[in-house]
């Protein structure tokens, strides 16, 4: 089962030599994530979208073309934070 | 077919990721995470998906709202508020709230209360990384050597060791607002009576109770089994172990930190293995 993560600590993330801050949050049934970087960078608003061809992607809310690749690799340092899964075993 | 981020969605996912902008962007992201149950805040709960040995995880109003008290229907925000913080009557005199933000595990499903229907049918699980609760320190008096009478109020903060979140016992009830006809599930954790040498109870050492935290197994024999009265009673009054759990003081504005959890070091206080 891919881990849904529930786990609602704020932790941080090291994307190429920057700290950035991660806190989770519920909002209605969903879990964004917010990351703040260190430097002058906006913050971004992570969201784990279900796709047609990837069965599920990282994305930001709102969308934003332009920093697609930074949500990826943010989101898999994410995903990483929470490997291996931790959640009902059943 | 939609495109979303340059990523091929449906149609209902992407309905459902423009109506997350709009939430996203009216969420207040600098909220902490902590919930004081007096604000009668949100907390993320497990709800069991109908038919199905899935669940979802969804927001709860924590205290739970009944339909009526004492025969006088809550159905509207202004007469849960009074019922809850309590109000003067036409005469002056103050009636007291009612707090619903646990609920009794040894007594929840008696004939006259108001949880009965939901242990009995709407049971959840609460998720939680970690509570507070108070001890009551009675420091000795310098000049008598006795303990004095008003109890010191320390803050303690308390976790599962090596989980970064746990189950709690809960039992929900949906409830609209009349006037609005906005409907949310409330909720109430359940406690029970934490005995003799628990950690909780020389933590919690006035009023000796405690959340019912269930383990993994237990936690999906609560949400999802069909389970007779004396078994839903039998779980509700699960010790989780106290060796499993750890308390840390902390300070006494925890509220007001940043960190509310974080540590904090009392002189003179004795420690918590000795107290008992």
């Amino acid at each position: 089962m891919e881990n849904p993560i529930i786990d609602t600590k704020p932790f941080t993330v090291n994307l190429n030599g920057d700290v950035l801050q991660v806190t989770v949050h519920l909002i209605g049934h969903n879990i964004i994530y917010r990351i703040v970087f260190p430097d002058n960078r906006p913050e971004l608003k992570l969201f784990r979208a279900k796709g047609i061809e990837n069965p599920k992607f990282w994305t930001s809310i709102p969308e934003n073309l332009a920093r697609i690749k930074e949500t990826e690799a943010v989101g898999q340092l994410i995903f990483d934070h929470y490997n291996p899964p931790v959640l009902l075993k059943k | 077919m939609c495109y979303y981020n340059g990523q091929k969605v449906t149609h209902a996912e992407f309905i459902m990721l423009k109506d997350l902008e709009k939430k996203v962007a009216s969420y207040d992201f600098l909220s902490t995470d902590l919930h004081d149950g007096f604000v009668y805040g949100n907390i993320a709960a497990l709800m069991p998906i109908p038919g199905k040995k899935d669940f979802e995880i969804v927001q709860m109003e924590w205290g739970f709202i009944p339909d009526t008290w004492f025969g006088k229907p809550l159905d509207t925000r202004e007469k849960v508020d009074r019922w809850r913080r309590g109000y003067k009557d036409p005469s002056g005199k103050f009636i007291p709230g009612i707090t619903t933000l646990n609920a009794i595990g040894e007594e929840m499903l008696l004939k006259n209360k108001i949880y009965r229907s939901s242990a009995l049918e709407r049971r959840c699980l609460v998720l939680s990384s970690g509570f507070f609760e108070w001890r009551h320190h009675f420091p000795l008096n310098k000049r008598t050597g006795e303990p004095v009478k008003t109890s010191l109020k320390i803050p303690h903060y308390i976790t599962v060791k090596d989980a970064p979140y746990f189950f709690m016992a809960g039992i929900y009830k949906p409830w609209t607002d009349k006037e609005t006809g906005e409907t949310v599930n409330t909720v109430s954790i359940v406690t029970t009576a934490a005995l003799e040498g628990h950690l909780m109870a020389k933590v919690h050492n006035t009023k000796m109770r405690m959340p019912t935290i269930l383990n993994e197994d237990l936690a999906w024999e609560w949400l999802f089994n069909p389970i007779s009265e004396e078994r839903i009673t039998e779980i509700a009054a699960t010790q989780f172990p106290s060796e499993r759990m750890q308390a840390c003081t902390i300070a006494k504005d925890f509220k007001e930190q940043l960190e509310p959890a974080k540590p904090f070091i009392y002189e003179d206080l004795p420690m918590i293995e000795s107290v008992l």
